[in-house]
């Protein structure tokens, strides 16, 4: 029960949570209706599509994907220098700036080369 | 996104009676001020898609190829759903409407719009009217097969025609050649970005125009319902009663079809409360006015956002801007304007506005100048006349070639840019736009 206990904030708020749906849910009432098919047709004007929404196309922007990637890599290389670098001084500080600095080149060189539109 | 506001009469539906009334507007021929009226009200805020409308008002005169659309955007109204149809009073019209739609409110010319859609809206939320009934029949367009691995109703990825519809075809891309899927999706007629009747066939390659082509759905016949509002905004070329023309009537219409343009164009940019604005100003706009119009212009050219998502895109310039004519022309740096060979307007000074750059900024600094410049010309006409000749149509006129004009402006473009393009060209639209398609095919044979 003790080990439990720590978890009671997270309950509370789960069954409070939980709660305050349900009451929305019950002052909207229910919706009384289903959507029909002309309904269910996604708005372009007013006309059906005429072909099915299965297509493949190319994912243009995947060299923006990548480039979040790297920075993403670059914050789990900053968790354990954020632990070490009280010990370590000034040093630390210089080499996370030279690490960041590289970065920042190649976002720089990712922005001239117009990497980063979406298409 | 579907809005629920809970069910009428209920406790949510109560508290949503009392808020902004969320209204589409679907523009027949001839819808007039309608919208721009709407857009001024402050008690209604005018959303681009049914899916988050209660409200539908139609506008003046719906042909027969644009019931059956009119109609599926009605049933993608999420309901409760009310229909407000404002319509001129041509032979029968309002009858006719009461006979086909029952469940529609319907309202003439010289009725207060808003404030019966305010009302239609209050009401069905509070219960006291019944919310519309879908009037599309609750049929997929084919049967469902589920065949293949994924039922997707053939073999392989790309086989069979799910519910109907065939999967997309291939072509290569424009940018790089590389070949991949294709959807043709059919846009409009009432998109509200797209001016009044126009159809799109647009061949998308990813979020890219890849290819345009334009329907028809506004030839007349039987089925169409409600007759066209009288327009204000409209120049008088086709009333025979209303000769010689007077100038100050003709600059006065050209500013308010300007500005209820500009209205639109805020809007579906999101700049709702200066589009509020321009509404208001669009309603009676007198020369005192100019002074309001100069401080609008500027703070437009201030609004930084809005300089910045319309400067570059949809450049029309050279042959292409000749072809247009009219407006887009005028934004390229063309002085084509039919008032330039009239001696009357000569008399009053009268020199073509141009800018350079024939993008959508220059397009908006051009209407907004011609709006202002008409509202001047105005001022000054006295009682000066034109003749049919020399009287330059307010709106953007038409090519001949239609398809051929918007593939040029709008293929390679992404899909927003290209909508953006479409509504800062905003050609009138005329029945048999889509026409010459035939007769290009044959040359292609």
């Amino acid at each position: 029960m003790v080990a439990l206990a720590a978890f009671g904030a997270a309950f509370t708020l789960l069954v409070a949570t939980a709660a305050l749906v349900l009451l929305g849910r019950w002052l909207a009432g229910p919706p009384g209706w289903a959507a029909t098919a002309p309904e269910r047709v996604p708005f372009a004007g007013g006309l059906p599509p005429d072909v099915h929404a299965w297509n493949r196309f190319h994912a243009r922007y995947y060299v923006m994907a990548l480039l979040f990637l790297t920075f993403d890599m670059e914050m789990v290389y900053m968790f354990p220098w954020a632990v070490v670098f009280r010990q370590e001084g000034a040093v630390a500080i210089g080499e996370i700036f030279v690490f960041i600095s590289i970065l920042a080149l190649g976002i720089l060189y990712a922005w001239r080369e117009r990497s980063l539109g979406w298409s | 996104m579907v809005v629920s506001r809970g069910r009428p009469g209920g406790p949510l539906a109560r508290l949503a009676a009392g808020a902004e009334v969320p209204v589409f507007v679907a523009r027949g021929l001839g819808a007039g001020d309608t919208e721009a009226r709407l857009l001024g009200t402050s008690a209604v805020r005018v959303v681009a898609s049914p899916r988050q409308a209660t409200v539908l008002v139609v506008a003046g005169h719906v042909p027969p190829g644009m019931a059956e659309p009119l109609a599926r955007v009605h049933d993608q109204i999420p309901p409760p759903r009310v229909t407000v149809w404002r319509t001129g009073a041509g032979a029968g019209a309002l009858d006719a409407i009461r006979a086909a739609w029952p469940q529609a409110t319907v309202v003439g010319p010289g009725d207060d719009v808003a404030a019966t859609v305010v009302h239609a809206y209050r009401e069905v939320l509070l219960g006291r009217r019944p919310t519309e009934q879908p009037r599309l029949a609750d049929v997929e367009p084919a049967e469902w097969r589920g065949v293949g691995p994924y039922g997707q109703g053939g073999s392989g990825m790309t086989g069979g025609v799910p519910y109907g519809r065939p999967m997309a075809g291939r072509a290569d891309d424009l940018r790089d050649g590389l070949s991949l899927d294709v959807v043709r999706v059919r846009m409009g007629p009432f998109l509200p970005a797209f001016p009044t009747g126009l159809v799109l066939a647009v061949t998308f390659a990813g979020d890219v125009v890849h290819a345009v082509e334009v329907d028809d759905l506004l030839t007349p016949g039987d089925g169409g319902l409600g007759a066209p509002l009288p327009d204000d905004a409209a120049d008088s070329r086709g009333d025979p009663a209303a000769r010689p023309v007077r100038i100050d009537g003709l600059e006065r219409a050209r500013c308010r079809h300007h500005l209820r343009w500009l209205a639109r164009l805020l809007r579906l940019y999101g700049l709702e409360a200066l589009g509020r604005r321009v509404a208001l100003m669009a309603a009676a706009p007198v020369p005192e006015d100019i002074a309001h119009l100069r401080n609008l212009h500027r703070r437009l050219e201030r609004a930084w956002v809005l300089g910045r998502v319309t400067a570059g895109v949809g450049v029309v310039t050279g042959d292409a801007a000749a072809q247009w004519g009219g407006v887009t022309a005028r934004a390229a740096g063309l002085a084509v304007d039919a008032r330039s060979g009239s001696p009357a307007y000569q008399a009053l000074g009268f020199a073509p506005v141009t800018h350079e750059a024939g993008d959508g900024r220059d397009r908006w600094r051009q209407r907004l100048a011609e709006a202002t410049q008409a509202l001047e010309l105005a001022g000054r006409a006295g009682d000066a006349t034109v003749d049919d000749d020399h009287i330059e149509p307010a709106g953007q006129p038409a090519p001949a070639d239609l398809a051929g004009a918007l593939g040029t402006a709008l293929t390679g473009q992404e899909w927003g840019d290209a909508l953006a393009t479409v509504a800062s060209i905003d050609p009138v639209v005329h029945p048999g736009a889509g026409a010459d398609r035939p007769a290009r095919a044959e040359a292609a044979a």
